[in-house]
């Protein structure tokens, strides 16, 4: 079945990572707000590079953005691991996720809640 | 009769161009294969032509090294290793290959180790082999070598990022027709090169513009004979600079040459980024 966007704290929270000014800072809630956010593509951020598309630079890119992801996530919300995998297993399968210009934050949300329990959930 | 069909491919590619921006959103799922319209235009050429950007990529191999764990709780800090063998390809097609002044095709097939940590940044490193050309195939060589590349997220200030990317290999000319004219043979030698390129992104917060990135590019033959270095073809360099607009517009703008680029000239950029299924 198919991830949907909804206010569950999983996508919340990627979506206040994501845009909130103490965190990653990618986008004004102004101009995409949380209904919205769930197609909006990684390519678009900040983040994601647009003069050069070297496969290498964007990878090293996308294990440092994905090690803060996770960073301001556990700082921020009770969390814990969502499945038997180790912490560096969880960075990089969000790195895979933010790697991916195509990918959307409801992408990144899905790749998330898959990894990392949070409090909402049982 | 060319002027024609020329005419004619660049009002289709911009029917296609126009076309993708009506595609609906697209699924939740990995891009294996991505292409991008854009507006190329340069400055000493004939004139501008509508084009796809494109690039691929994909992993052949796997192998996890990192530290494992056992507790529930996740560590953010955690050390990353990977080795892995992979492959990816990038490049543009243009609707008039003589105005198009980037590369039509790279491809890179590499096995790499990967190391993260917090306080250092990542890096990446491994052997790599690579094939690049024009869009006219006039000019094409394959390359292989040693690579390098670091990165760090917030370097300097708050979700900036800096990188620097080095390679050093031995490149193969082939069917490079200015160096056969610079040295005056059919027979080309292999020789080596570098190639080095440093990006540095810096989001900003000002009225219209949300982003600044800086990119460079530098290629250098090593031991490069008198009539190559005569001729120019020893060193290639490019920079840009892209500012982040409103609305996902932007300017960009290059000056420089990269080997293969049909002119040496100053390249303005306009162009928008979205997906074909």
């Amino acid at each position: 079945m198919a991830y949907k966007w909804k206010e569950n704290i999983a996508c919340i929270a990627t979506y206040k990572v994501l845009e909130g000014d103490k965190f990653l800072d990618q986008f004004e809630d102004s101009d995409i707000p949380f209904a919205r956010a769930q197609k909006v593509k990684l390519k678009t951020l900040h983040y994601f590079p647009k003069t050069t598309a070297n496969p290498q630079i964007i990878e090293v890119l996308s294990i440092e953005i994905a090690r803060q992801f996770i960073k301001h996530i556990v700082k921020t919300f009770t969390v814990t691991k969502q499945k038997a995998n180790s912490s560096a297993e969880i960075i990089d399968a969000i790195a895979r996720v933010f790697a991916d210009g195509e990918r959307t934050i409801k992408d990144l949300a899905e790749v998330a809640d898959d990894n990392i329990k949070f409090p909402d959930e049982a | 009769m060319a002027t024609m069909r020329r005419l004619q491919i660049s009002v289709a590619l911009l029917i296609l161009l126009i076309s993708v921006q009506a595609l609906p959103a697209e699924p939740s799922e990995s891009c294996a294969f991505c292409i991008n319209p854009t507006v190329l235009d340069a400055k000493d050429s004939t004139g501008g032509t509508v084009g796809i950007e494109y690039n691929f990529k994909g992993e052949l191999l796997s192998k996890k090294f990192a530290s494992q764990d056992t507790e529930n709780s996740i560590d953010a800090d955690a050390t990353l290793g990977l080795a892995v063998v992979g492959y990816s390809g990038r490049g543009t097609v243009a609707a008039s290959k003589e105005r198009n002044p980037k590369n039509f095709l790279e491809f890179l097939l590499d096995a790499k180790g990967k190391y993260s940590v917090p306080r250092f940044g990542t890096f990446l490193g491994g052997l790599f082999t690579k094939y690049e050309t024009d869009q006219s195939f006039d000019n094409r060589q394959g390359v292989y070598g040693l690579g390098a590349t670091y990165g760090k997220f917030a370097a300097f200030g708050a979700n900036d990022f800096i990188a620097l990317d080095a390679n050093y290999g031995r490149v193969d000319p082939k069917e490079d027709a200015e160096r056969k004219a610079a040295l005056g043979t059919d027979n080309l030698d292999l020789y080596y090169r570098w190639e080095v390129e440093f990006l540095y992104m810096y989001p900003v917060k000002w009225k219209a513009v949300n982003a600044i990135e800086l990119n460079y590019r530098y290629f250098r033959e090593n031991g490069a004979p008198q009539a190559i270095k005569a001729a120019s073809l020893d060193k290639f360099q490019v920079g840009t600079i892209r500012i982040g607009l409103q609305n996902d517009l932007f300017i960009a703008y290059s000056a420089g040459k990269l080997p293969f680029d049909r002119k040496n000239d100053n390249i303005v950029q306009i162009g928008f980024s979205y997906r074909l299924n």
